[in-house]
């Protein structure tokens, strides 16, 4: 299934759930019993990756062969990876090593920049480490017309949004941010980070990030959510420089708001401890069923290698 | 195809050459700007205007001093608009019969020059007005080039469904830089202008109006290769009539104007009796000099009308003439590139090349129209709105012809503050909306936006640490708020520097700009750790809350 039957399948299902608007059902748990909502592996950057994936059944229960994959990290600042703004070269390396593996027709690693693009891809040193991978793999998309535009069914406030053509392509999404806060929406994880594949993200902040990340989300689902936080970027961020938390810990799950939730409730925050219920996107992403926040009730397999 | 037809592609592409590689942002060519290093118009009215000599322009006294043996080989085989007005004249140029005669113009060409050195004395540059490699350097860096890119990204959008069957990477992934820029509705009609005086005669520019090609012909008034016709000639009138400088004197055909000529040696090629040569021999028949200079009378008028228009520039509103400080009306939003001198001085040495916005990698520079005053036109600005200027970049100093951005280290160029941010509160997504924004914060590479709570509001609000402040544009560029952004750069507390050290003016003067520091976070709790909240809303890190659904249940005057 591309993305397009996927974009026709949510419209129906939009459909189904206004119609049970009630919605006592809640997304199901993990689809076999013996693997975890949310894998939280700690260890370093690249092996730490693996493990997570591994512990959710492996890259293979994500990617099937020949299938086109498309793996969003941050790298949308010139900044260092010490300075924790943008996923960690080596957790981007693992992730694209793996889907070769499950012999992923394509893998691209995608990111529309904030920064000068070239010093982006230079100082995230994502471009260098996925470079021996695959060359031609890390790209940043920065001109409209690599944008396509597509309606999000499901919506509750933003209607339509742009693409990256190759997003809507692609079978499997992979969200690989970094685990850092935000001045506005408290953190950005893998729901925010969605952000980077679409070309007018502005529209968002002007009619309130809350609903519509959540919107976007439904157009974007990640398929795998791989949380970096290696490091984490405690303070000022999204940009920083700030404070950097050395956690060597990395959060993976097939639900992109269990990840967020666990990502905020496991680091602390300018200091101090959250709730994911704290943080309204998320929030808004549990209130809406787009996955749970309710990470107490989910099962979280933590292993230290 | 001849010897000079090779060596005028050749000159013409490797300026091409090295323009578009300018426009690329991959590597950098040092020799971006050579062509408008060999301008002599340039070289002599800078100095004279800027009180400078530059280095950077001794190429074109190269040329000058070999113009005195060779005569005005640069006009016919190096300069890029001299081989691009051949290419027009083969276009639009009429029969021999049919030009109109207007001989008489010899002269202007001098006059054009005084007139900018008369200018010059005075400190005012108006050279941008008539220097070819100035006006070549835009007709093709901002005309040319973002048509063919947008022609370009046309054609690959329109055949992006053969990409995606061909499905390579580097096909589906191409991106080319839209350019855009301001005032090329210039450059069009001025070109327009140009290529129809094709219709009068060919080169109409070169023989009439160039000031380049007057400080040629004035070094080769009797150059030491020149026009040698043998006693072969029966006086057939081919040359006459293929002389594209009207060089050769129409009522004895032996004898040459050498002021025009440009050694193009069509005549030698095509003399059926082969009785021209050039060589360093003298002519056999010689009467003098043709002498085209203009009278005294006109030299002296020419000079006037150039200082005149000097003390009327000088004398204009927005002219910055003077100290800077009170009485000054400078344009409000008017930001230079980092590290460009003061105004005055900029405005003596900028010839308005376009080489800098060519260069650009955000095209955020852009010349503008009158907004400096006439002094001011076509001068580069940077437009936030259009791009950011990146700290890490200073392409625009590289490629300047003139030095008029100076050349600073890398250490340097992130003091080169160029502005200051402002926000318009009223614009404002937070401050004015309450609505979760904080965009300029996340991607100020400063961290010169401080985020505060406000009382009434509930999301957190930027404001500018003015002392950390570059002036970068960022911010401007990327306020989701539509048009005009809530936060401006305007030209506070730019440094323009004639010389000394950027960083050690601006931290005497107590700026504090950064790409490693920002400010420790003013939010209650970062300092004590897990804490439980005390309270709401102003005690939680920016972007968390409470936790719950704001719902106000009860209508206005009644309480929950």
């Amino acid at each position: 299934m591309d993305r397009r039957d996927f974009l026709k399948t949510q419209a129906k299902g939009a459909l189904l759930l206004s119609m049970g608007a009630s919605g006592l059902f809640l997304p199901e748990p993990g689809i076999a019993a013996t693997e975890p909502d949310i894998a939280k592996v700690k260890g370093a950057p690249a092996a730490a990756t693996r493990a997570a994936v591994e512990l959710l059944g492996g890259i293979q229960k994500f990617v099937k062969p020949g299938d086109r994959v498309v793996i969003k990290p941050n790298m949308s600042f010139n900044r260092s990876p010490e300075q924790a703004s943008n996923t960690h070269p080596e957790v981007v390396r693992e992730l694209a090593v793996m889907c070769k593996e499950a012999q992923a027709a394509k893998v691209f690693i995608l990111d529309h920049t904030l920064a000068s693009p070239k010093m982006c891809l230079l100082r995230s040193g994502i471009e260098e480490a996925c470079k021996s991978v695959d060359p031609n793999m890390v790209y940043t998309i920065n001109e409209s017309n690599l944008y396509q535009d597509v309606p999000i069914p499901r919506a509750v406030n933003l209607n339509q949004t742009q693409l990256i053509k190759e997003v809507l392509k692609a079978d499997v999404l992979i969200a690989a941010p970094v685990a850092k806060s935000h001045s506005a929406t408290g953190v950005s994880l893998s729901m925010k980070g969605m952000m980077g594949l679409i070309w007018d993200r502005w529209i968002m902040h002007r009619q309130g990030l809350d609903e519509t990340i959540v919107d976007l989300c439904t157009v974007l689902k990640a398929d795998l959510t791989v949380i970096d936080g290696s490091r984490v970027l405690s303070t000022n961020g999204p940009h920083g420089p700030g404070k950097v938390l050395r956690e060597n810990t990395i959060i993976a799950s097939r639900d992109m708001v269990a990840a967020d939730a666990c990502a905020v409730e496991s680091f602390t925050w300018y200091g101090r401890k959250y709730k994911a219920k704290q943080v309204g996107h998320i929030r808004e992403a549990h209130r809406r069923k787009f996955g749970r926040m309710d990470i107490d009730n989910l099962t979280i397999k933590t292993v230290t290698i | 195809m001849g010897f000079r037809r090779w060596v005028q592609t050749f000159c013409l592409t490797i300026f091409l050459g090295l323009l578009f590689i300018a426009s690329g942002d991959l590597i950098l060519s040092p020799a971006a700007d050579f062509f408008l290093r060999l301008d002599p118009s340039i070289a002599l009215i800078t100095t004279i205007s800027s009180r400078h000599f530059l280095g950077g322009l001794i190429p074109a006294v190269v040329i000058i001093l070999l113009t005195i043996f060779l005569g005005r080989f640069f006009c016919g085989h190096i300069c890029p608009l001299g081989t691009t007005l051949d290419v027009a004249d083969k276009v639009f140029a009429v029969p021999y019969k049919k030009r109109k005669n207007v001989g008489y113009l010899r002269s202007l060409k001098y006059l054009v020059l005084i007139a900018l050195t008369g200018a010059s004395l005075f400190g005012v540059s108006y050279i941008f007005l008539v220097s070819p490699l100035s006006l070549i350097t835009r007709f093709y860096g901002l005309m040319i080039l973002p048509a063919v890119n947008y022609l370009t990204g046309g054609a690959h959008q329109i055949l992006f469904p053969l990409w995606e069957q061909l499905d390579i990477n580097a096909l589906l992934f191409f991106q080319i830089k839209s350019l855009r820029y301001q005032t090329q509705f210039f450059v069009l009609l001025f070109f327009t202008g140009l290529f129809s005086l094709s219709r009068i005669t060919p080169r109409f520019w070169c023989r009439y109006l160039c000031p380049a090609g007057a400080l040629f012909a004035l070094f080769s008034r009797k150059p030491l290769v020149h026009r040698v016709v043998s006693d072969k000639c029966n006086e057939c009138g081919k040359c006459v009539r293929a002389c594209s400088m009207g060089a050769i004197d129409e009522a004895d055909f032996l004898q040459t104007c050498f002021e025009d000529c440009v050694v193009c040696l069509t005549c030698e090629k095509i003399c059926p009796e082969s009785a021209i040569t050039f060589s360093r021999e003298p002519a056999p028949v010689q009467n003098g000099i043709i002498s085209t200079l203009p009278t005294r009378r006109q030299f002296i008028v020419a000079g006037v009308a150039g200082t005149s228009t000097a003390m009327v520039s000088l004398t204009g509103l927005n002219s910055s003439v003077g100290k800077a400080g009170q009485g000054q009306v400078v344009p409000p939003m008017l930001i230079r590139p980092p590290a460009t001198l003061p105004e005055l001085d900029f405005l003596a040495r900028c010839v308005r090349c376009g080489e800098c916005m060519v260069a650009c990698p955000t095209n955020t520079l852009q010349p503008i129209w009158f907004d400096a005053g006439l002094m001011g036109l076509f001068s580069p600005a940077i437009t936030p709105r259009r791009g950011f200027c990146n700290p890490d970049c200073h392409r625009c100093a590289e490629v300047c012809p003139t030095e008029s951005i100076r050349v600073i280290s890398k250490e340097e160029r992130v003091w080169a503050k160029t502005g200051t941010a402002m926000i318009h509160r009223q614009k404002c997504l937070a401050w004015e909306h309450d609505k979760k924004c904080m965009v300029c914060d996340e991607v100020c590479p400063f961290g010169a936006i401080e985020f505060t709570q406000e009382s009434g509001l509930s999301v957190t609000v930027p404001k500018v640490k003015e002392e950390k402040c570059s002036g970068c544009g960022y911010c401007e560029y990327h306020c989701p708020v539509q048009n005009q952004s809530a936060i401006v750069v305007t030209p506070m507390n730019a440094l323009r520097l004639t010389h000394g050290s950027f960083k050690v003016t601006a931290e005497q003067a107590g700026l504090k700009i950064s790409r490693k520091e920002k400010s420790p976070p003013t939010y209650p709790g970062s300092e004590k750790s897990d804490s439980p909240a005390p309270g709401f809303d102003s005690n939680f890190a920016p972007g968390f809350d409470a936790g719950e659904d704001e719902k106000s249940s009860s209508a206005p005057g009644f309480s929950k």
